[in-house]
């Protein structure tokens, strides 16, 4: 046993608040206090703040399109490694961080084995990946003919065949307009097959999936990114959503209004207002950072607008019977108006947001930044001076056009702690994580406390994973193995056949041979579809 | 001789990586192979009737490990060089292999990783799958001749190619794209006859494919820069899509599973420091040409290098990992199994789509990633 004297507790979870207490742990798991404790191993805490280990619930850091970002960064060895670090160089600045289970935010059936192999090389992790189901064309068709049981059915097998956790819907039906030469659809309007709208497509799937008990809701990102004033039709689409259970992912690039030149303005305090009436609804925020990032998506709809506002070279992959990947270099600059309201949305949005258990620190990385940023992003939310200090900085849009210069709230480190853990694993559905409860893993971070806060965060004093130390002062201290989260809900196997040849007409590779087809996923966690949140 | 049927085969000869294949082996002879493929028919043939299963002698195989190992260690400069049709877990243990030994690592003679990538940065690119890609308007072929080197490729499009399509093979490809790209523009006057004609063809299409090979791109980066820029220019109104033939079976695969591992897409040289990525200075030719390496460890499939390509590699030390016994002296040869005939692998199709190559002979020859993960480990105690 372990026994972790001491030290300053945050347990968001169960209400403990920085109390300096004792933390005993069993093999992976967390312990009560033994009656008889006979010699543990103690880990001094005098000192240090204590709190479960991070969740990271919205990243891009496995799969086919990191290839291409990879493609437009050869020339510059230091922002690759910043914003496209390999698989593995991934895990250790993860674990490096705190964060002991980390969750790609999309992936695509067709090129599931991409996914699974990058996935597979971040076994210091528990992690995971969301199958992109929001353009598949055999479930769309499903939907457009209206037999439910079919969409269930196609559902639950796709996510099986690709390893998946979780739905995400991607700007669903906008890939498969786009391919057809339509414009990006608005929420009510057609995609191209049948009367199928984007609502039909959100409500059906998400009233789906919540009845198919998967721990995670669907995870939606919504049409319209990142255009002015965007709000009303992100909070139009919240509203599509019936009061059910969903996650809706950095939502900082649907919180923009539009001034009088059409130029951006921030409408967070509108958003934040919106979704207090809609408790179900869990978020994260896809904060910006100055400095370079890159666009990293399969909203082909969404992306070929920004292209063609900037300009730029991008990459667009199509892929069969699905949507596309695609790849835009991007730059936020202090000096441009636009960033500047960016930045400050996302910080505007986390600040007025009154419960940390519901919208979750992100970057999207690597769209709005990558996810080393996060000790200076939680500095700034903990620091009114250092927020304002580069708010003096930026383009006067950022205080003129948002509301960010006003806020005096400062997060607690309680609030930290429940915004990257308990917040997160609850959304996910990980009851086994998150908190510091019993019986729950044994996964926890501890810093040693300092003023800087930035660095505080930067440099934990250690990480545990599953009861053993596996970063000590930025060293990794030894290998653990983690595992490879996935669902396998229940599903009529009879359907199989009339499902396959519906495939076979829409698809140039074998459909036995589909997504992982044959291959194991070794390593593989299942978590029961039991969830019954709705 | 005992007759072999085999059914639902994927081929792997070519990027298209066909996986509808019927094979009828009577021993060593093929006897009946369909759909027909000219390629493919060769390629099996020439796996059936050769030595590929054999089993090497065990105590040739642990000599040959043996004496690379240590050629490996004393080498100053050792020189990795991957052909385009390793599957793509060879390459990650070529990878690994490379950063043990500090080496340098070679891949790119197709000019795949580097002049594409290097012109995707500055146009963009627009592509998609083969399934995708059935319904586009209008074919543009570049200077290449898909009956030759993908022969199936019209029955995955849904066309047939020699009719259907437009054939770009002008004598100077960088003037006729320069036309092309003039042509899209309202106010160009003058533009000669030849190209108008098939820029007005382009125009008026709603939609595009445009097939490109690896001969327009040894013209060089700006050369392929232009051609991309063109392509960048049609998508401003429409769908245009790109679609490159590579020349080797899983010339795609090897720089996909490179970018993965290293974050460049090949000639990149291992040190202390890091990763040191030059597309230019890291070549093989010119690295055994001009005496930088020492020792040149060549991976491949049979055909993979060229005689005359092998010949300018062997000046020192040369380690060959190769089904096939090389016709010189010298080399530390090491036989290895030949991808999707007697081994399985994961490839790339040449629109980057996953294939799981199956084995359709026996055989006993060790993988080439098995090989090169050997080479890693450390030499075992005497």
């Amino acid at each position: 046993m372990i026994l972790i004297r001491g030290a300053e507790v945050y347990d968001p979870a169960n209400g403990v608040n920085g109390q300096v207490r004792d933390l005993w742990v069993d093999g992976d798991r967390i312990a009560p206090a033994p009656p008889e404790p006979g010699t543990p191993e103690v880990i001094d805490g005098s000192g240090t703040i204590l709190a479960p280990a991070g969740v990271e619930i919205h990243t891009h850091v496995a799969g086919y399109g990191l290839n291409s970002a990879r493609r437009f960064l050869a020339g510059d060895p230091a922002l690759l490694d910043l914003l496209t670090p390999s698989a593995e160089t991934a895990a250790e600045r993860y674990l490096s961080l705190g964060y002991t289970t980390v969750f790609d935010a999309a992936s695509s059936p067709l090129m599931a084995r991409l996914t699974s192999n990058d996935l597979q090389r971040m076994a210091g992790l528990d992690r995971g990946t969301f199958t992109q189901l929001g353009d598949h064309r055999l479930l769309l068709q499903a939907l457009a003919g209206g037999d439910l049981q079919e969409v269930r059915d196609t559902l639950a097998w796709l996510l099986r065949v690709s390893g998946g956790y979780a739905v995400k819907l991607v700007n669903p039906g906008g890939g498969v307009a786009w391919k057809a030469g339509q414009p990006a659809p608005g929420l009510d309007e057609t995609i191209g097959l049948g009367t199928l709208t984007q609502r039909v497509i959100i409500q059906t799937l998400v009233r789906l999936v919540n009845e198919m008990g998967l721990p995670h809701p669907v995870h939606l990102h919504a049409g319209r990114l990142g255009l002015p004033g965007n709000a009303v039709a992100f909070c139009e689409t919240a509203r599509a959503l019936d009061g059910q259970r969903a996650h809706l992912c950095h939502i900082q690039f649907y919180s923009y209004g539009q001034d009088k030149h059409g130029g951006y303005t921030s409408a967070a305090e509108q958003v934040v207002q919106y979704l207090q009436e809609y408790p179900q609804i869990t978020c994260d925020v896809g904060q910006v950072l100055f400095g370079a990032a890159m666009a990293v998506t399969f909203d082909t709809s969404g992306l070929s607008i920004l292209q063609k506002k900037t300009g730029k070279p991008w990459i667009s992959r199509q892929l069969e019977g699905e949507g596309g990947t695609n790849i835009l270099p991007l730059a936020y600059l202090a000096r441009d108006a636009t960033s500047a309201v960016q930045w400050a949305t996302g910080l505007e949005l986390l600040l007025r947001s009154p419960d940390p258990t519901r919208l979750f620190l992100t970057t999207d990385h690597p769209n709005g930044a990558p996810f080393t940023a996060y000790p200076q992003v939680i500095e700034w939310l903990m620091s009114r001076p250092a927020r304002q200090e580069i708010l003096k900085r930026s383009h006067p849009a950022g205080t003129n056009k948002c509301g960010l210069a006003g806020i005096e709230r400062e997060y607690s480190l309680g609030e930290v702690f429940a915004m990257t853990s308990w917040g997160p694993a609850r959304a996910l559905g990980l009851t086994d994580r998150g908190h510091l409860d019993p019986g729950g893993l044994a996964d926890l971070r501890c810093y040693r406390k300092q003023a800087d806060l930035r660095w505080m965060f930067s440099r934990p004093a250690w990480v545990m994973r599953r009861g053993r130390v596996v970063v000590k002062d930025g060293q990794f201290a030894s290998p653990a193995e983690g595992g490879l989260l996935v669902v396998r809900p229940a599903w009529d196997n009879g359907r199989r056949p009339h499902i396959q040849a519906a495939l076979a007409d829409l698809i140039s590779v074998p459909v036995e041979d589909y997504a992982l087809g044959a291959t194991s996923l070794s390593g593989a966690e299942e978590v029961a579809c039991t969830s019954r949140m709705s | 001789m005992d007759t072999l049927e085999k059914n639902q085969v994927t081929c792997p000869f070519c990027s298209l990586h066909c996986t509808d294949l019927h094979l009828s082996l009577d021993g060593d002879r093929l006897a009946d192979f369909t759909p027909a493929c000219s390629l493919g028919e060769a390629g099996f043939r020439r796996a059936a009737a050769g030595p590929s299963v054999a089993q090497p002698a065990k105590s040739f195989l642990e000599t040959a490990l043996r004496t690379a190992r240590t050629w490996l260690r004393e080498a100053r400069q050792p020189l990795v060089v991957l052909s385009g049709d390793l599957d793509d877990e060879a390459v990650l243990a070529a990878v690994r292999l490379a950063k043990q030994y500090s080496a340098i690592l070679a891949c790119d003679e197709d000019c795949t990783g580097s002049v594409l990538g290097l012109s995707m940065q500055a146009a963009g690119l627009l592509t998609g799958t083969l399934a995708d890609l059935h319904s586009q308007s209008l074919v543009v072929l570049c200077g290449v001749d898909p009956a030759r080197t993908h022969p199936r490729l019209g029955e995955f499009l849904g066309r047939d190619l020699a009719a259907d399509s437009l054939f770009l093979d002008p004598p100077d490809p960088l003037e006729a794209l320069r036309w092309l790209r003039l042509a899209g523009l309202e106010a160009a006057e003058n533009i000669p006859a030849v190209f108008a004609e098939s820029a007005a063809r382009i125009g008026a299409a709603p939609s595009g494919l445009v097939i490109f090979g690896p001969e327009w791109l040894k013209s060089g980066q700006p050369f392929t820069t232009e051609l991309l820029l063109w392509l960048k220019d049609l998508n401003q109104e429409n769908h245009w899509y790109a679609l490159y033939l590579a020349p080797a079976s899983n010339s795609i695969g090897v720089v996909e599973a490179l970018l993965s591992q290293t974050g460049f897409p090949g000639n990149l040289r291992f040190g202390l420091e890091g990763v040191d990525y030059s597309p230019q200075l890291w070549r093989a030719e010119r690295l055994i040409q001009q005496g930088n390496a020492d020792l040149c460890l060549l991976a491949g499939q049979p055909g993979s290098f060229s005689e005359e390509t092998l010949t300018r590699l062997s000046h020192g030390r040369t380690i060959l990992l190769d089904p096939d016994q090389p016709a010189w002296t010298s080399p530390v040869w090491l036989p290895a199994a030949l991808t999707g005939v007697d081994s399985s692998g994961q490839v790339k199709r040449l629109d980057g789509v996953p294939v799981e190559l199956q084995p359709v002979l026996q055989g006993s020859r060790p993988l080439l990633k098995d090989l090169l993960i050997e080479l890693t480990h450390e030499e075992p105690p005497a």
